[in-house]
């Protein structure tokens, strides 16, 4: 029980870093649009149906062009 | 358009039933997982509009029609930031010899609302959608690079991903003392 509750607050803190970092990356590259899709997956076997997923899509500028 | 060089037509506008290699998609979405994802979020994706180059060959597009297409970022000339190496003439130049593997250069376009600058193509930005999605993004007036220019693109692709780097290469040939 006392691992479970450890767990759990490991996965809790980690989820707080992984979300202030993402934030501090959308920083960077300012999000103009975001919606929210339903997107079919084609199955790898065709005899299957295809799968639907919703996904949260973030519209960014795009990068200049790279250096060498 | 300097009127002592010989004419050979670049590209030609055309509209979208018949994808081919060479078709020009200017605000093209492209899809992206975000460099940092949340494990305990919902899934995202990063989608940016930007001009396209179909490179897979046109023949594989007629013939498998439910395939990924292969597409190369376009950069124009006026949006290449001055600290670029490119921004320097004497880069581009050595880039429009083919000295620079990672790009290729396209050149002015001046058909009438259609017209754009010197594009660079950059081998380094590769993106692949469905077909038919490509198809729904070509369906509508767009620039297409006529052969042989296209093969010339396509050419240095496959020179810019076969390209071997040696370990110590052979030392240049000088004259003789």
């Amino acid at each position: 029980m006392i691992e479970q509750k450890k767990g759990l607050r490991m996965s809790e803190t980690n989820a707080g870093a992984v979300r202030a970092k993402i934030a501090k990356d959308r920083q960077s590259s300012p999000v103009l649009d975001e919606e929210i899709l339903d997107w079919d997956v084609p199955s790898i076997n065709s005899d299957l149906p295809s799968d639907t997923i919703r996904v949260r899509v973030r519209d960014v500028e795009p990068e200049p062009i790279q250096d060498i | 358009m300097n009127p002592n060089i010989p004419f050979y037509p670049w590209y030609a506008v055309v509209s979208g039933d018949n994808l081919e290699q060479g078709d020009i998609l200017v605000d093209c979405p492209v899809f992206s997982p975000p460099e940092l994802t949340d494990p305990y979020g919902p899934p995202e994706v990063v989608r940016t509009r930007r001009e396209v180059i179909v490179m897979t060959q046109s023949c594989d597009l007629q013939r498998d029609t439910s395939s990924e297409v292969l597409l190369c970022g376009l950069y124009r000339r006026s949006v290449i930031p001055k600290e670029h190496k490119l921004a320097k003439l004497e880069n581009l130049e050595n880039a429009r010899k083919g000295n620079m593997p990672a790009f290729h250069l396209l050149a002015e376009c001046d058909l009438t609302g259609f017209q754009r600058e010197l594009t660079v193509v950059d081998f380094r930005r590769v993106y692949t959608l469905p077909f038919k999605f490509v198809l729904q993004q070509a369906n509508k007036l767009h620039l297409r690079l006529l052969p042989p220019y296209r093969e010339h693109l396509s050419q240095a692709f496959a020179r810019y991903f076969m390209r071997v780097g040696l370990p110590i290469d052979m030392p240049p040939i000088r004259k003789e003392a």
